[in-house]
C-alpha cells in the first residue's frame, strides 16, 4: 500500500469512528489501527484499493468531517463492499484498544487474573417463590 | 499393531467418560480412555488475552466446523436449522459449556405416562437422585437450597452472585409473580477440592482460566488419573471391533503419530456424545452387525433431540455490569416447565438468564443496525454498551425418528473417517412452545425495565445438547440400550452419554449425563462377578 493510501486509510478510519466531542473516546485512525485493519482485510485488498482510489479521486483528504461522511456515503453505491469490509475489523480492533477501554470506564486488561467483584444480590423475592409451594409434578 | 488387553476401554474423555472412569477406578481394573483431543492448558484460554472476545469467534468458537482444529471432526449440519456445537479435548464440551447444572424433573422420566407423548424412561428420578448428589460433590455445584421447582436437593457451594443484572431481572419475575431461583451451576464459588474460587471473569464459554468452572479435566480426571486410569490423548477411534463370539473386543484407533492401532478390551464404554456415538457405532458395521454396531433395532442415530433455543434480549436505560460474572449462570425460571393443558403445546421450557456482553461483542452486535459509523457512533454505542440483558429459552424437544444422525457419504475427518450428517427439523410442538416462550420472555424483560426487546428464535448455533440417538428402554426392538445403558445386542458394550436419553427435558443435560454415568458404573461394580452371565 502506498504511503498516501496509508494516510488516507487513517483518515477514513477517523471518519468511521471519529473522536467523541467530549474527548473521552479517540478516533479509530488516531490510535493506530490502520495496520491491523489492513492486515485483516488482506483477502479483500482489491476492494480496499478501489475504495481508497475512489475516495482520493473525490478529494477526501481536503474535506471536513461532514464532507468526508458525505463522500463515503456517495461512494457506497459504486463501492458497496468498501465500507462493509472495513467496519468489522475497525470495530473489532477499536473496542479492545486500551484507550477505548479506559474511555468506556473499564480497566484496560483481560478478565484474568484480576476478575471482577460482584454483589451476591437481593434474594428477598424468593420468599414469595417459596410461599407458592411445590411446583414440580410427582411421578 | 495391537495393545495388550485392558479390562475397560472408555471412548471419549468428556463429561460422562470422566465420571465413569473415576467411579470404576476403585475396582483396580485396568482402564484406558481414548480421547481424540488433548489436555487443555488454562493459560491458553482467551480470558488471559487482550483479544479475549475475538477468540470466542474463532479458535474457541462452539462450532467444530468453524474451529477446524485437527482434534475436531466436521459435521454436515446443512439440513438442520440448529447447528452442532461441541469441543474435543480431555473434558470434552465441558471445556466450553456455561456450566448450567440443573437436574431433570421427576416428570421428565414419565413423559408417556403423564402427557401421552414420547416414552417413559426405564429408570426414574429417585434412581438417579443419589448419583446427582454424588456428581454435585465431584463437580462442585453452586446453588441455593429450597427451590420449589425440584424435590429437595442440597448444592455443595454458595450460589453464583446475581449482580446488578441478575437483581434487575429477578425484579421482573417478581413483578409478574413467576418462579425464579439462583441457578445450579458447576462453578466453584468457594475453594472446592483444590479448585480456586470463581472470580467472575465472565467468559466461561471459552474455557475457565481460573479453573473454577467444573470442566471434567479439573474435576474427575485428575482424581481418576491418580487412581490409575490411563488417558491416551490425540487418539481417534475409527471403529469398535467385534470378535467371533459377537462381543466387542476393543477398538481400532489412529494414535497421535498417525499410526493405526488396536486396543483390546473386555468391556467397551462409549461416551462420545449424541452425535459422536451414533457416528462411531454406524462406522463400526461388520458382518455380524451390517447396519452398524448395536443397531439391530435400527434406532442408532434416530430420535436426535436438541433443545430448541431462543435468545431474547432486552435493552435497559442504565448500565447493568453485565460483563462481570459467569455469563450463563445467574438465575433460572421454571414457571412454564411442566405441561399445562391450557397451552397449545405439551411439555415445557426453562428460562436461563444471560449476562451482558463485553465492549467488543457489543460493538459487533451493534453492527447489525443499532450502531452505525460516522458522527453519532459514540452516542449510539453508549445507548447499548452494558445495557443489555436477556435469557435463553430451553425448550423440551420430543423424540422423532426422522430427526437423525447418519454417515455423510462424502465428508470425512482428518483421518479419513466418515463424518456425521444431521437431518433435523423443528416439530409443530416445538414451534408453538418457542412462540409462547419468546412472548413470555419479552414480557418479563419489559417487567424488568427493558425499553426494547428483540428475539432470535430458533437460535441456530445452539446445538449444544445432543440426545436420544441410542435411547434407553426395556424393549430391544424399540431401544438401543437397556436400563443399565448396556447394548441390547452386545452385552459387553455400554453407552453413557446423551445418546441414551429417552426424552430431553427442558434443561441442560450435563448433570443428568454424568449422574447416568455414575449410575452405570455403580451397576457394573455391583455386578462385576456376573456381568456377562
Amino acid at each position: 500500500m502506498r504511503e498516501a493510501d496509508s494516510e488516507l486509510l487513517v483518515e477514513i478510519l477517523d471518519t468511521l469512528i471519529p473522536p467523541s466531542e467530549d474527548g473521552r473516546m479517540p478516533g479509530a485512525g488516531e490510535i493506530g489501527l490502520a495496520a491491523a485493519v489492513r492486515e485483516q482485510t488482506q483477502a479483500s485488498a482489491d476492494v480496499i484499493a478501489a475504495g481508497l482510489a475512489a475516495a482520493e479521486a473525490g478529494g477526501f483528504s481536503s474535506l471536513d468531517l461532514a464532507g468526508r461522511v458525505a463522500l463515503l456515503r456517495e461512494l457506497e453505491p459504486s463501492q458497496p463492499a468498501f465500507i462493509a469490509t472495513l467496519l468489522f475489523p475497525t470495530f473489532s480492533e477499536y473496542y479492545r484498544h486500551p484507550q477505548v477501554l479506559v474511555g468506556l470506564g473499564l480497566e484496560p486488561r483481560p478478565p484474568h487474573p484480576k476478575g471482577h467483584e460482584l454483589e451476591a444480590g437481593n434474594l428477598e423475592g424468593l420468599a414469595r417463590v417459596r410461599a407458592r409451594g411445590k411446583l414440580y409434578r410427582d411421578a | 499393531m495391537s495393545d495388550e488387553t485392558v479390562d475397560v476401554l472408555i471412548i471419549g474423555a468428556g463429561a460422562a467418560g470422566a465420571a465413569i472412569a473415576w467411579s470404576l477406578a476403585e475396582t483396580r481394573m485396568r482402564i484406558v480412555c481414548l480421547e481424540q483431543g488433548g489436555w487443555m492448558n488454562p493459560a491458553d484460554y482467551p480470558s488471559n488475552r487482550d483479544d479475549w472476545e475475538m477468540q470466542g469467534l474463532g479458535p474457541f468458537g462452539f462450532s467444530p466446523n468453524g474451529r477446524g482444529r485437527r482434534e475436531d471432526y466436521p459435521v454436515n449440519d446443512d439440513d438442520s436449522p440448529i447447528k452442532i456445537s461441541n469441543f474435543n479435548a480431555v473434558g470434552g464440551s465441558t471445556i466450553l459449556y456455561a456450566a448450567h447444572f440443573p437436574r431433570l424433573h421427576p416428570s421428565d422420566f414419565r413423559v408417556r405416562s403423564l402427557d401421552g407423548v414420547a416414552d417413559d424412561w426405564p429408570i426414574d428420578y429417585a434412581t438417579l437422585e443419589p448419583f446427582y448428589d454424588l456428581n454435585a460433590e465431584m463437580m462442585g455445584v453452586a446453588g441455593l437450597e429450597g427451590d420449589p421447582a425440584y424435590p429437595p436437593k442440597k448444592p455443595t457451594l454458595p450460589h453464583v452472585p446475581l449482580g446488578k443484572l441478575g437483581e434487575t431481572l429477578a425484579g421482573g419475575f417478581d413483578a409478574l409473580g413467576w418462579h425464579w431461583w439462583p441457578s445450579d451451576s458447576a462453578i466453584a464459588t468457594a475453594e472446592h477440592a483444590g479448585r480456586a474460587p470463581c472470580i467472575n471473569l465472565g467468559p466461561c464459554v471459552t474455557g475457565c482460566a481460573q479453573g473454577a468452572k467444573g470442566s471434567t479435566d479439573v474435576t474427575y480426571w485428575p482424581v481418576a488419573v491418580r487412581a490409575g486410569v490411563e488417558v491416551r490423548t490425540h487418539c481417534r477411534v475409527r471403529e469398535i471391533s467385534v470378535g467371533p463370539d459377537g462381543l466387542v473386543d476393543g477398538a481400532i484407533y489412529i494414535d497421535a503419530e498417525g499410526n493405526e492401532r488396536k486396543q483390546r478390551a473386555e468391556i467397551v464404554i462409549v461416551a462420545c456424545n449424541g452425535v459422536g456415538t451414533p457416528r462411531l457405532l454406524l462406522n463400526s458395521a461388520s458382518a455380524q452387525f451390517p447396519d452398524g454396531l448395536a443397531n439391530r433395532s435400527g434406532l442408532v442415530g434416530k430420535n436426535l433431540m436438541f433443545h430448541p433455543y431462543a435468545l431474547v434480549t432486552g435493552w435497559f436505560p442504565e448500565r447493568l455490569e453485565g460483563y462481570k460474572g459467569p455469563m450463563g449462570c445467574s438465575l433460572i425460571c421454571q414457571e412454564f416447565y411442566e405441561t399445562d393443558p391450557a397451552r397449545d403445546f405439551l411439555r415445557g421450557y426453562s428460562f436461563e438468564m444471560l449476562r451482558g456482553q463485553g465492549p467488543l461483542q457489543t460493538a459487533l452486535q451493534g453492527l447489525g443496525g443499532k450502531v452505525g459509523w460516522g458522527p453519532g457512533h459514540h452516542e449510539a454505542y453508549d445507548r447499548i454498551w452494558d445495557k443489555s440483558a436477556g435469557m435463553v429459552i430451553i425448550c423440551e424437544d420430543l423424540p422423532e425418528q426422522h430427526n437423525q444422525v447418519s454417515l455423510d457419504p462424502e465428508l470425512t475427518d482428518a483421518d479419513g473417517i466418515p463424518a456425521p450428517k444431521i437431518d433435523y427439523c423443528l416439530s409443530e410442538n416445538s414451534e408453538r412452545m418457542l412462540e409462547h416462550a419468546v412472548a413470555r420472555g419479552r414480557e418479563v424483560l419489559v417487567a424488568s425495565g427493558a425499553q426494547e426487546t428483540e428475539a432470535i428464535s430458533p437460535l441456530p448455533p445452539a446445538g449444544w445438547h445432543l440426545m436420544g440417538t441410542a435411547r434407553m428402554g426395556t424393549d430391544p426392538a424399540a431401544s438401543v440400550v437397556d436400563a443399565n445403558c448396556r447394548s441390547h445386542d452386545v452385552k459387553n458394550l455400554f453407552i453413557v452419554d446423551g445418546s441414551v436419553f429417552v426424552t430431553s427435558g427442558g434443561v441442560n443435560p450435563t448433570n443428568t449425563i454424568q449422574a447416568l454415568a455414575l449410575y452405570v458404573a455403580d451397576h457394573i461394580k455391583q455386578n462385576l462377578t456376573n456381568l456377562f452371565d
